[in-house]
């Protein structure tokens, strides 16, 4: 039972755990380290499950394995091995991977940003405007959908506003706004009657000509 | 609820910060449109490592080749070209003085029964120190204090060691 080095991998010396400052590792390296006495736990045994006799209820996932909770949320029956227990709550595989938008979702090991995917939508063809203005009849609609479907969808569980959701609404209405606008502008533009150039001084008309 | 812990790290995946809540330490990595939570309960952490290295030396010797060269490039340019060497120089300068201003760097080291795990959000000592006073009074809440005695055991195999 040790503390090993996490740079060379081999045991800390002593003195590294010393409250007054530093000591060199084998390799060489500085090292400060504090230990705790989770160090003498180990790692926990998991549960194995118990084989079902003829009369009992099987687990959903291991049908020769006896179910012992039914999951909270979907109410599979589960054994030993498939029950993960959240906050009191029994929970299977499936619902726990699932459960992110729902009340486990301060369990979740991963999130995509609906509001910064948003907001680089709505403003990426602008930042890049040279490259990708064309873009924008395809990205401002579809950002201001997005913004809509995802308003609120989970931030996380660490504090987050909908800041990003706002300003990425925005951006793609002025977009939208502006292409309208241009749109409208070229549409008057083309159906307004072109008026006939007046001659410039000098030149002489067709009647003139033809007298 | 969680609370943010002082410190932001860069790496390849993207941005690294630290909560803490009641019951554990959050890692938080976030890039563009994702981002991805490690949960660390007080009582599986079983210790905290900080290695100060050399990469101070190495940004102010980038830094200050960077302003040597700049003010090389004032002397000998053209008027014109001055104004913008200058502009480059001082946005050098503030990046030497910065660096001096936020101490020796370091890395930091989590490590539980089962891995360890760097914390890139702790990477100036000064920091990390205070960061993790912090996080070992909670990891001690949890589960105690290590006695003399008890550290001992971590090296059996060496006689006369004399525990912290």
């Amino acid at each position: 039972m040790s503390i090993y080095c996490a740079r060379c991998a081999l045991p800390l010396p002593p003195k590294a755990f010393q409250d007054n400052g530093f000591s060199r590792c084998v390799c060489g390296d500085l090292v400060h380290a504090w230990a705790f006495p989770a160090v003498f736990r180990g790692v926990a045994v998991g549960r194995n499950a118990n084989a079902r006799l003829e009369s009992e209820a099987s687990c959903f996932y291991h049908p020769m394995s006896r179910a012992e909770v039914p999951c909270a949320r979907c109410g599979r029956l589960l054994c030993n091995v498939c029950d993960i227990p959240i906050g009191g709550e029994h929970c299977c595989a499936v619902c726990f991977e699932t459960g992110a938008k729902s009340t486990v979702a301060k369990y979740a090991t991963e999130l995509v940003l609906q509001d910064s995917l948003n907001l680089l939508l709505a403003a990426g063809p602008l930042v890049l405007g040279l490259f990708l203005w064309w873009m924008i009849p395809i990205t401002a609609p579809l950002a201001l959908y997005r913004v809509f479907r995802h308003f609120n969808a989970p931030l996380g569980p660490v504090p987050r506003t909908r800041v990003r959701h706002v300003i990425a609404g925005i951006l793609a209405t002025l977009q939208l706004l502006s292409l309208g606008l241009l749109i409208a502008w070229g549409v008057t533009r083309a159906m307004t009657p072109t008026s006939s150039p007046t001659p410039a001084p000098g030149v002489t008309s067709e009647k003139d000509l033809g007298d | 609820m969680y609370e943010r812990l002082p410190g932001r790290g860069i790496t390849m995946k993207g941005k690294s910060f630290l909560y803490v809540s009641d019951q554990h330490l959050l890692l938080l990595q976030e890039n563009l449109v994702r981002q991805t939570y490690r949960r660390f309960a007080y009582s599986d952490i079983v210790s905290f490592q900080l290695h100060p290295n050399q990469r101070q030396r190495v940004a102010l010797f980038g830094f200050g080749s960077v302003l040597v060269l700049f003010g090389v490039l004032i002397a000998v340019t053209p008027i014109e070209f001055k104004v913008v060497f200058a502009v480059l120089l001082a946005l050098a300068l503030v990046g030497f003085v910065m660096e001096i201003l936020r101490g020796p760097r370091c890395r930091v080291w989590l490590s539980t029964a089962v891995g360890e795990c760097e914390l890139p959000s702790l990477g100036r000592v000064r920091l990390a120190e205070r960061v993790l006073g912090r996080l070992i009074s909670r990891v001690e809440s949890a589960q105690g204090h290590l006695n003399p005695d008890q550290l001992r055991q971590l090296w059996p195999g060496r006689v006369g060691v004399q525990a912290p």
